[in-house]
């Protein structure tokens, strides 16, 4: 499965990624739960480049490429706003600590893509970034 | 955004009739809800059993929503889907959250509480 296409930095842009992927992993043989993991994946990454890199300006250009080959699902991502780089990973902290009034209500998007993916990598090339998510996929995929 | 609300005794039971709660609809979702609630509802349950997928920000929004209707009123969530409860496992915030199997679960309770 091969899958790319080019959408300018807005979130019902990025909705109907998220649905095409999901359309199209369905139709490639992958289990629902491993396709909800890799739309919730693409999802947050999209909604990183139009929220930090675009900063919600609505005409930055981001490319998504995503290849299945073998079970191993390689997504690329790419965008023109500032170099940034991946947050190291770490746990999640018990939000029943926290008092009622200071609940997260964001903050989760970096985790969730490390925890659903085996490998985060991303490089600077041309003043674009370009960010790659590996994820080996496992059942019965073709 | 469709938000279809049923009120049973003291119990309001709000579903969101959408497929999605993803960024693009977060903040009409807040705005919907706060809707609800300011017109005096004291205990609500979001029924979310036709959400398929949701992500961070919907999950931002549903924290948003609970912290507005505060401590004092009433708030569950009910019929988690497997991709959505797994967005609350991985955050670890199904832990802040009273959450139903169903919605019945409150109907039934609010029946029997008005006799």
């Amino acid at each position: 499965m091969q899958y790319s296409t080019q959408i300018k930095s807005r979130q019902p842009a990025v909705t109907s990624v998220v649905a095409d992927v999901e359309g199209q992993l369905c139709a490639s043989g992958v289990n629902p739960e491993q396709t909800g993991e890799v739309c919730l994946v693409l999802a947050e990454a999209l909604n990183n480049v139009v929220e930090h890199a675009y900063r919600y300006s609505e005409d930055g250009d981001i490319e998504v490429d995503l290849s299945l080959i073998n079970q191993n699902l390689t997504i690329n991502i790419s965008d023109f706003g500032p170099e940034f780089s991946v947050p190291e990973p770490r746990p999640v902290s018990d939000p029943s600590t926290k008092a009622f009034e200071d609940l997260p209500e964001g903050g989760f998007g970096w985790r969730l893509i490390q925890m659903l993916t085996d490998e985060v990598s991303v490089r600077r090339e041309n003043n674009r970034n370009h960010l790659q998510l590996k994820k080996h996929l496992h059942g019965n995929t073709p | 955004m469709n938000l279809e609300t049923q009120k049973y005794g003291d119990v309001i039971i709000v579903r969101l009739c959408e497929g999605r709660l993803d960024a693009a609809l977060s903040v009409r979702f807040k705005e919907g809800m706060r809707e609800i609630v300011d017109a005096g509802a004291t205990d609500i349950v979001l029924d979310l059993g036709e959400v398929a997928f949701m992500d961070s920000s919907g999950l931002g929004a549903v924290v948003s929503v609970m912290k507005h209707i505060g401590r004092e009123k009433t708030f569950r969530i009910a019929a988690l889907t497997p991709a959505v409860d797994k967005v609350f496992k991985l955050t670890r915030m199904d832990s802040v959250f009273k959450i139903l199997s169903s919605p019945n679960d409150a109907i039934d309770q609010a029946l029997k509480a008005t006799g």
